[in-house]
């Protein structure tokens, strides 16, 4: 769960909360009045069933209004979300960061409309590892450390609390990075994904929490008596 | 303690389906790709099949990975679900708990349409296949089709993938197992390989039962293996090894033959080394009885072994130079080239001479 502040977590609780969007291209921010559609598309697994290993990239679906200025190939694409009741807005959420892969312009009723689909930074490693002077082997987290900077992220620093067993990393010769990043991740019986914030994270297969029975409001947040939350046990 | 939180959506959704949990994972297999010096693939494996076995490849796996990945996830139940056009929090990660109505597990797929609602379709995704095709069954038996089902999707794949490059395992934690890959196909039994076919041919390591085919050019039958279709008292220059016994050529013709039983019949034998018959054997330069004395057929021929035994062959001559017997009895005519002794006397062809060669009467033939 992405850090939120106290104002997200008070309009989010509100049921007549919505929703605004907001996406920056090329450094440019555009908003609904000029974002009609937009989707997002994220997984763990490869092939539609549990397992370790994969590193899937996420997808952007985007339609807007064709912007005056030009977007370069390749442009970056930065989404976010801002919950709000009408009068107070909270702060933005990150909702990923794409690179365009295609665009179409087109006339909706003679409106200049640019279709967009990306994918973010993950699709980068399917490149082959390059050739570097470090020493190997190295431990694991080395590896990762220099795949994240080859594609242009940084690491999440939960990746590194889950990397505990510093394996020996033997030079990648002939791997690509994505391959390099599927075997050392399958070593923590994790998933490789690029987080909503744009950084390089192993998600473990059983890395959700422990189940709770605390007390919740009808929209599933958690009711707190002054800081404590309220657990619920069977008599 | 995890890495993420708990999204709890209760009834915010649309349209939710559940499918039963997982087996909890017992095991894990982890398929280097490598092999050993003996040619056997290097596969890492902790835990047991009791449960759900989680197999992973990899080129750099060690037994100690797989044991601490069983640490890891040992336990733990994967719970499938798919919630429609839910009410997610968009601060909710991929790897989040998540709460809908009773049911609990993770979000591992997340779809956001970004309008003002931001409905969201989160799921924990399985093979469509169990709950379409094997409604009725129980858990274990669902597994159980799965795994098929999962190896059976595997051939369907076009020749062309084939061709490029296959690399595949299945059933590990059973009894049996298997790997396809790109430079051979492998069974292994209890981790050992009993079978396998790559480009040199296919080797077993083991039993075979066949009823019926060809092994280098001998042709399997029921109960015998044969060469050029030769059979058991067959007429065909060719090898029969049967259940009757052996028999190498055409029985009309020069033949060896072996029964089951125990009975060699052969015709045409050469025999360059020694015969032993009951003790007795014959060698091309003697026949000998035991203790290596010369062969008596009754009784009157030397049995001193200086006889036969100390016999050379000189010349032309295949016949012994020295010969000596007890009472010798020629029930036909006997034929004597050279000279043969009497007491003191030497008697020639034409002449009698005493023990100092002294010639004492001369023989005239009339």
């Amino acid at each position: 769960m992405l850090p939120t502040s106290l104002t997200y977590d008070t309009l989010i609780a509100d049921p007549a909360h919505y929703f605004n969007v907001k996406v920056v291209i090329n450094g440019v921010a555009y908003y609904r009045d000029t974002v009609s559609s937009m989707k997002t598309q994220s997984g763990l697994f490869a092939d539609g069933q549990p397992g370790v290993g994969a590193c899937i990239a996420s997808e952007i679906n985007l339609v807007m209004l064709a912007p005056a200025v030009s977007i370069p190939r390749m442009a970056e694409i930065q989404a976010y979300v801002q919950v709000t009741d009408g009068t107070n807005v909270s702060e933005w959420i990150p909702q990923g960061v794409y690179f365009i892969d295609t665009r179409e312009e087109t006339k909706d009723d003679g409106v200049p409309t640019l279709t967009i689909h990306g994918y973010d930074a993950m699709l980068k490693t399917e490149a082959m590892f390059p050739g570097v002077e470090s020493a190997f082997p190295m431990d694991d987290i080395d590896v990762v450390d220099m795949i994240a900077s080859f594609i242009g992220v940084t690491v999440d620093e939960r990746t590194e609390e889950a990397m505990t067993h510093a394996y020996q990393i033997s030079a990648p010769v002939d791997y690509t990075m994505r391959e390099v990043l599927s075997y050392i991740g399958a070593m923590y019986a994790g998933n490789w994904i690029i987080t909503q914030e744009g950084k390089l994270l192993l998600v473990t297969l059983n890395g959700i929490p422990e189940e709770t029975s605390l007390l919740t409001d009808e929209s599933g947040n958690v009711i707190t008596f002054g800081e404590d939350a309220i657990s619920i046990v069977a008599i | 303690m995890s890495q993420y939180d708990i999204q709890n959506v209760l009834k915010q959704t649309e349209s939710l389906e559940i499918s039963s949990a997982f087996q909890p994972y017992s095991g894990v297999t982890i398929v280097t790709g490598e092999q050993n010096d003996q040619g056997e693939d290097i596969v890492y494996m902790a835990g047991d099949d009791s449960g759900r076995v989680l197999t992973i490849e990899n080129p750099w796996g060690t037994q100690a990975q797989a044991d601490n990945i069983l640490d890891q996830i040992r336990g733990f139940t994967y719970q499938p679900y798919s919630a429609g056009r839910a009410l997610v929090d968009p601060a909710a990660e991929l790897g989040d708990g998540i709460s809908v109505n009773d049911v609990y597990s993770g979000i591992y797929e997340m779809t956001k349409d970004y309008t003002p609602m931001l409905p969201t379709d989160v799921s924990a995704p399985q093979s469509e296949e169990i709950d379409h095709e094997y409604p009725f069954e129980s858990l274990e038996q669902r597994n159980i089709e799965r795994r098929f089902t999962s190896l059976e999707s595997e051939f369907r794949i076009n020749s062309q993938e084939i061709a490029a490059k296959v690399s595949e395992v299945g059933g590990q934690g059973n009894n049996v197992s298997w790997s396809l890959k790109s430079d051979a196909w492998r069974v292994f039994a209890n981790g050992s390989e009993v079978f396998r076919v790559d480009r040199y041919g296919a080797t077993v390591t083991g039993a075979i039962n066949a009823t019926s085919g060809q092994i280098g050019g001998f042709a399997i039958g029921s109960y015998a293996i044969s060469y050029n279709g030769l059979t058991w008292n067959g007429t065909k220059n060719g090898i029969y090894l049967g259940t009757s016994g052996i028999q190498l050529g055409n029985k009309n013709g020069s033949y060896f033959q072996a029964s089951s039983s125990g009975a060699v019949v052969a015709q045409n034998m050469t025999l360059t080394g020694t015969l032993t018959i009951g003790g007795q054997s014959i060698t091309a330069a003697a026949l000998r009885g035991g203790a290596q004395a010369a062969y008596s057929r009754s009784g009157g021929w030397d049995n001193t072994k200086t006889a036969w035994d100390n016999a050379t062959r000189s010349g032309t001559s295949s016949y012994p130079a020295t010969f000596k017997c007890g009472a010798l009895t020629a029930t036909s005519g006997l034929s004597i080239s050279g000279f043969f002794t009497w007491g003191n006397y030497t008697i020639g062809r034409t002449t009698i001479r005493d023990y100092n060669n002294v010639q004492r009467n001369v023989l005239s033939w009339q």
